[in-house]
């Protein structure tokens, strides 16, 4: 029902993340979603992409540390407070949220990401706040 | 009163020392040259005959062996006996090179444990002690050494050998441990979990005997406050016979040859040329007493001074200082010995691959040290804060290892430099 969520190790020199989306365009990865968390000697670069199990396994062919993880996605309408609105069943559900980033949905309005520890529970919440989740699936 | 286990030959007088030197040395070049053309070899090369060595000074006329020639010789191109006169053989590691291999008769054995029951008395041992001895058994000389040296004191000997820490800690308070062999790191780590675990009460270690890797007057005061013992240095290696070669006395101010097997001497860094007493230089060993496996000016690679003046415990066996480095690869940083070996230690310890890459600098007047460090699949998470928290357990490691602080990296896999396939361990970048 959920996302699986690429995080690849990238050093933080110039270069580097070249490096990576190169890879990766180089072999017709076709990436939804693309975000850093970085520190001044690395970043975790998180991806989305339409075939996740075989995109990890070409990266760790390739000598890139890289691990799969779920998240939730949940559909963010193009109208305003729609994102409090999702963040707040979390809140009300005492729920906290490890990291959160959006990118543009295909259709119209943003698709956020979140990771969270219990992804299954989440992603009922939202469905019962009458959220639209969407998964690997129907990216 | 020094604690002795051979008195007579532990506080023999100079000359009396001298006679044992200059005897076995004769003997030893007689037999070399008779039975190992290895030998015979490389003194007709240097011109040399067993009958020019006629007093100890004439030393200097043999030429050096080196572990280049241990490898050559490898397997049996050095042995002064047949292999059925043998019973044991210990080797090294071999992780930087070919392996080096010792063989030992039943009289070499002898010796070995002789020497390491020597340093076990003289750090207080005695045959109501329990020695729990942690160095690795095998093929490593260190297990084997400490183990048949604590059974000719006649302690209970607790044969341990290396790693299991609960199991460690379980057998030194159930029974009764008061000495403790194993390496200094190793030591600092159990010091560490046992004061983790507030069973300090329990343990009744009073002394440490430690050795088998570098270690600096710091790290043992850090063993010697956290455990409340006395550490004591022991020095040997693999080529010569094992632990026991040297070690520390009550005195703790340099550690004692066994002057009656092995002849000593210091010899410049550069010119090669024999140094006096107090001088730095590289340590050389002539192991004249050994049967099997008899080395001719063997060159340790360990950076050292010795002293024959008489030590306070009245032995009067010649002392060489801690040792302060090893000839190839030692590093000063902060005004502090650093070696790779050292790093490597930490970096398995915690799991790693030993790949790292150490990048030494000069900012404003003072050193920096920088550990580059491959992440592996192990160690990657998609937290932050994860991969930061491993960072400081190998930044903590590091620290307790060398005493100084290194800034730890992490670096993508197979991004650091590497020359001609080997990897390129070291950048000094300080211009000195
Ligand atoms: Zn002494």
């Amino acid at each position: 029902m959920n996302i699986n969520q690429i995080s690849i190790f990238v050093e933080n020199k110039p270069g580097k993340l070249a490096k990576l989306t190169k890879f990766l365009a180089d072999n017709q990865v076709d990436m939804r979603a693309f975000e850093i968390a970085d520190t001044s000697d690395y970043g975790i670069v998180r991806i989305i992409v339409d075939k996740p199990y075989d995109t990890v396994t070409l990266l760790k062919d390739n000598d890139w540390i890289c691990s799969i993880s779920e998240v939730v996605g949940v559909k963010i309408p193009d109208v305003a407070g729609e994102m409090s609105k999702a963040l707040a069943v979390l809140d009300n559900a005492g729920i906290s949220v490890d990291y959160a980033y959006t990118f543009p949905a295909s259709g119209d309005g943003a698709l956020m990401v979140i990771k969270v520890a219990e992804v299954e529970k989440v992603a009922g919440l939202f469905k019962g706040a009458g959220l639209k989740v969407v998964s690997q699936e129907n990216l | 009163m020094a604690n002795y286990f051979q008195e007579e030959i532990e506080t023999a007088s100079r000359e009396q020392i001298e006679k044992i030197q200059h005897d076995g040395l004769l003997d030893v070049v007689k037999r070399v040259y008779e039975n190992v053309p290895y030998y015979r070899k490389k003194m007709d090369e240097a011109g040399v005959k067993p009958e020019d060595i006629k007093e100890l000074s004439d030393i200097t006329k043999l030429p050096f062996l080196t572990k280049d020639d241990l490898r050559d010789a490898y397997p049996y191109d050095l042995m002064a006996l047949p292999v059925s006169e043998c019973v044991r053989i210990h080797s090294t590691s071999g992780t930087t090179g070919r392996r080096v291999v010792d063989f030992y008769t039943q009289n070499d054995i002898d010796k070995w444990e002789d020497g390491c029951a020597r340093a076990i008395c003289a750090a207080g041992g005695t045959k109501e002690d329990v020695v729990q001895v942690s160095y690795g058994y095998g093929l490593f000389t260190g297990g084997s050494g400490l183990n048949g040296g604590s059974h000719k004191v006649g302690c209970l000997t607790l044969p341990m050998s290396s790693g299991n820490t609960d199991r460690q800690l379980q057998f030194m308070c159930d029974f009764g441990t008061t000495i403790l062999c194993c390496t200094p790191s190793y030591a600092a780590y159990l010091a560490e979990s046992i004061n983790e675990r507030g069973i300090k009460d329990q343990i009744k270690v009073k002394a440490g005997i430690f050795g088998a890797e570098a270690w600096s007057e710091e790290m043992r005061h850090d063993i010697e406050k956290n455990l409340g013992i006395k550490a004591y240095d022991i020095y040997g290696l693999t080529e010569i016979e094992g632990p026991g070669v040297a070690f520390e006395c009550e005195a703790q101010d340099g550690m004692h040859i066994c002057e009656d097997y092995f002849l000593p001497e210091i010899v410049d860094l550069d010119t090669l040329e024999p140094v006096p007493d107090g001088q730095i230089g590289e340590l050389v060993f002539t192991s004249f007493a050994k049967e099997a496996f008899p080395l001719i000016r063997y060159r340790t690679k360990d950076i050292t001074y010795i002293t024959h003046e008489k030590c306070k415990c009245g032995r009067t066996h010649a002392r060489i200082h801690r040792l302060m480095g090893r000839t190839d690869d030692m590093l000063i940083i902060k005004g502090v010995n650093v070696y790779p070996s050292q790093i490597e230690e930490v970096l398995i310890k915690q799991g790693m691959p030993a790949n790292y890459q150490l990048i030494v600098d000069r900012v404003n007047n003072s050193d920096t040290m920088e550990v580059n460090v491959e992440m592996t699949p192990e160690m990657f998470s998609d937290s932050v804060s994860d991969i930061a928290a491993k960072e400081k357990e190998i930044v903590a490691a590091l620290k307790s290892m060398l005493g100084i602080y290194a800034k730890v990296k992490l670096v993508e896999p197979k991004s650091i430099t590497r020359s001609e396939g080997k990897a390129v361990r070291i950048i000094d970048n300080r211009k000195i």
